[in-house]
């Protein structure tokens, strides 16, 4: 019969609209994403201001867009001045963290972070040597992890 | 069904180059029409067409399948200084966009085409985006 | 008297009927992304169409060429959007097949499993467009829902919902936390099932769709060879042509399922293959989970990846048909030459064919049944 196929899908609108809600009602109940989200760069560091970085360089050399920029320290060519991350060019992909040895970068879940004014989509991760505010704090100094095994050579 | 690539080759003046992973013939560039004639007169469908950029030379790469899983290239090179082949959109209708694309990033000329404009770049473009001397914008500040 | 009115008489006078141009595009609100068609129109109907492409070009096979192999992942993400796991197994297979790289059993598992995953989100996406196109809102909205929890899925094993740079040479990135793989056979094993049901009720029944679709745009194997078409759109024309089966890789020869195919050629045979594609690959995703062994996922391979010198092409059957990656290496860690076969690029090429002779209303039917990304066709 001519028909039974729209009744059938009005059937089904019809039990949808007595069902459940399938909305996230945004900014009025904010999403927990999950751990592993890639959303903001972030450093661990100590509550004394020591980030766990070690100025390699590794995660600057391998990012393909350039967006994050490294100032070692002259006399201590372990020890990062400024680590800051331009992060209105960082497409997310997660190169830098996978490859830091020291497992010093890590992603935060935030994501409200809209700006009008592009200069403030970069910040710093360390600078004049401590930490910044943007870093998480962990307790142990030490990578969790002992340095990456991939091995090879370095990126350059 | 197969394809006996040495006899196509030695039929078209061309040889068959088996060092890579897949066999490849490469022929000159006057019967590369007729190799894809020949081969599509075989049961032989395409799969893609492209340039790459040598320096000196210009070549063609195309791709075409024997059968389900039997992957031939098919290569012609063409000098710099005259990048002109024969079209293979009279054999295979399909190659029109291909082609369009190879003269849009390499300026490669498809005599026989009927419609060879740019595709990619919009016209009025100048250089060809793919080939090794057009440089990009960061290369050319530090040049 | 109407004629007695000046302009009117005038025109009636020496009126002559010429095909005007149509532009339809860039910006238009039923187009799937920046595609331009520029339609010659006699009356109502289409004479000639000519594509024009082009205006979401980012030069990603030049950029390419000026990063490392690692790096390119990144931009094969970006290719088609919409499979990526399709685009990075591609790529993955042909860098591994140039640099003689071993993958763990596990991650040829985990990959077949998030490349039919992604097959069903990208075909929910179409489904959805396909509504879109006909002037029906209902199922773009009914089909974000099964697809959403399964972005819900990859935001959680692999930290990105669309660009999730998760598989590397020689495997994939990490494992996959047992519970969320739990969670998600339950899913899959049930509620999906139920909202493709729950699809069907909606559209392949629908009269007013039905008639929209039967018989429009047909295209015969041979002409579809001709103009390079592949995947459902070839295999909707009754060819059996579908890499997964033609040059095996990933499980898929151990896994229990078929290719769809339909004979018919025309918009509801394009529909109805990939309709059933969806539950295909769902079927196979279940038995990804429920067969794969444990393991190693990756194996060592140097971060700076240097491929011996040479060139490979790898055809990888991505849901909208042929994927081809052609790279060449000089040796260098940066690909020499590298080129994408696009599916999308080659089915939109078909388009001139299909819809001439076509109403203008139809247009959009036949469009949707092609199931382009743009940004897998600009490149
Ligand atoms: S890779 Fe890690 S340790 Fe090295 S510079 Fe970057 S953040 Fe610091
Ligand atoms: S996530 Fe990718 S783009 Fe962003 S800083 Fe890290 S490596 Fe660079």
């Amino acid at each position: 019969m001519f028909g039974q196929g729209l009744l059938k899908g009005l059937s089904v609108t019809g039990r949808r609209m007595l069902g459940k809600t399938e909305c996230d009602m945004y900014p009025y109940r904010k999403r927990v994403l999950p751990p592993k989200s890639r959303i903001f760069l972030s450093m661990r560091a100590t509550p004394d201001g020591k980030a766990l970085c070690n100025a390699c360089l590794t995660c600057q050399q391998g990012c393909p867009d350039n967006v994050i920029r490294i100032e070692q320290d002259p006399e201590d060519r372990k020890r990062a001045v400024s680590f800051r991350v331009n992060s209105g060019r960082c497409t997310f992909c997660g190169i830098c963290e996978e490859n830091c040895p020291r497992h010093a970068l890590t992603f935060t879940q935030d994501f409200e972070r809209a700006t009008f004014d592009k200069g403030t989509l970069t910040y710093a991760l360390i600078a004049d040597g401590t930490a910044t505010g943007a870093c998480v704090i962990v307790e142990r100094t030490e990578p969790e992890h002992p340095a990456s095994a991939e091995g090879g050579e370095d990126v350059g | 069904m197969t394809v006996d690539l040495e006899a196509v080759a030695a039929a078209h003046s061309g040889r068959v180059d088996r060092e890579g992973l897949d066999p490849a013939i490469v022929v000159p560039r006057e019967t590369w029409r007729q190799l894809a004639q020949a081969l599509s007169e075989a049961g032989v469908w395409f799969s893609d067409l492209t340039c790459v950029d040598r320096g000196e030379t210009v070549e063609v790469v195309a791709q075409v399948c024997a059968s389900a899983s039997e992957q031939i290239t098919l290569k012609t090179v063409l000098p710099n200084r005259d990048l002109t082949v024969d079209s293979l959109w009279p054999v295979w209708p399909g190659m029109d966009w291909l082609e369009r694309e190879a003269y849009d990033m390499f300026g490669v000329s498809f005599v026989g085409h009927p419609d060879l404009t740019r595709i990619l770049m919009f016209d009025g473009f100048e250089g060809y985006p793919l080939r090794k001397s057009f440089l990009l914008e960061t290369e050319e500040k530090a040049s | 008297m109407i004629e007695d009115h000046p302009r009117v008489g005038r025109l009636q006078k020496d009126a002559v009927t010429e095909s005007i141009v149509l532009n339809m595009g860039p910006q238009h609100p039923s187009m799937h992304g920046v595609f331009h068609m520029q339609l010659e129109l006699s009356g109502e109907t289409i004479l000639a169409a000519r594509p024009v492409i082009g205006y979401l070009h980012r030069g990603i096979e030049k950029l390419a060429e000026h990063r490392t192999y690692a790096q390119c992942m990144v931009l094969v993400d970006r290719l088609d959007y919409i499979s990526q796991y399709c685009n990075e197994w591609a790529y993955c297979r042909a860098i591994e097949r140039l640099a003689r790289i071993e993958v763990p059993e596990r991650a040829e598992w985990l990959r077949t499993m998030y490349a039919e995953l992604v097959r069903v989100t990208s075909h929910l996406m179409w489904f959805g467009s396909v509504g879109l196109d006909l002037g029906g809102w209902t199922p773009v909205i009914y089909a974000f829902i099964p697809r959403e929890r399964i972005f819900d899925f990859f935001e959680a094993t692999t930290g990105s919902r669309l660009m999730p740079n998760y598989l590397r040479f020689g495997g994939v990135k990490e494992d996959v936390d047992p519970a969320e793989m739990e969670a998600l056979h339950a899913y899959l094993a049930k509620d999906l099932i139920d909202a493709l049901d729950e699809f069907d009720g909606l559209v392949t029944g629908n009269e007013i769709f039905l008639s929209r679709q039967r018989g429009l745009a047909p295209m015969t194997v041979d002409q579809a060879h001709a103009w390079g078409v592949t995947g459902p759109m070839l295999r909707a024309c009754g060819s059996t042509r579908d890499l997964r089966i033609d040059t095996p890789y990933g499980v898929y020869d151990r896994l229990d399922w078929e290719s769809c195919t339909d004979t018919r050629g025309d918009a509801l045979a394009r529909y109805s293959v990939r309709m059933r594609e969806m539950r295909e690959s769902a079927k196979m995703a279940l038995q990804c989970i429920e067969r794969m062994p444990a393991g190693e996922v990756r194996t060592k391979v140097a971060r700076v990846l240097r491929p011996p010198e040479g060139e490979v092409y790898v055809r990888h059957e991505s849901t909208r048909g042929e994927l081809g990656f052609h790279i060449v290496s000089d040796g260098s860690p940066k690909p020499y030459r590298f080129r994408v076969r696009s599916p999308a690029f080659m089915n939109v090429s078909s388009l001139p064919h299909l819809c001439a002779g076509a109403k203008i209303s139809e247009f959009f039917a036949i469009f949707g049944g092609i199931d382009n990304v743009m940004a897998e066709i600009d490149r």
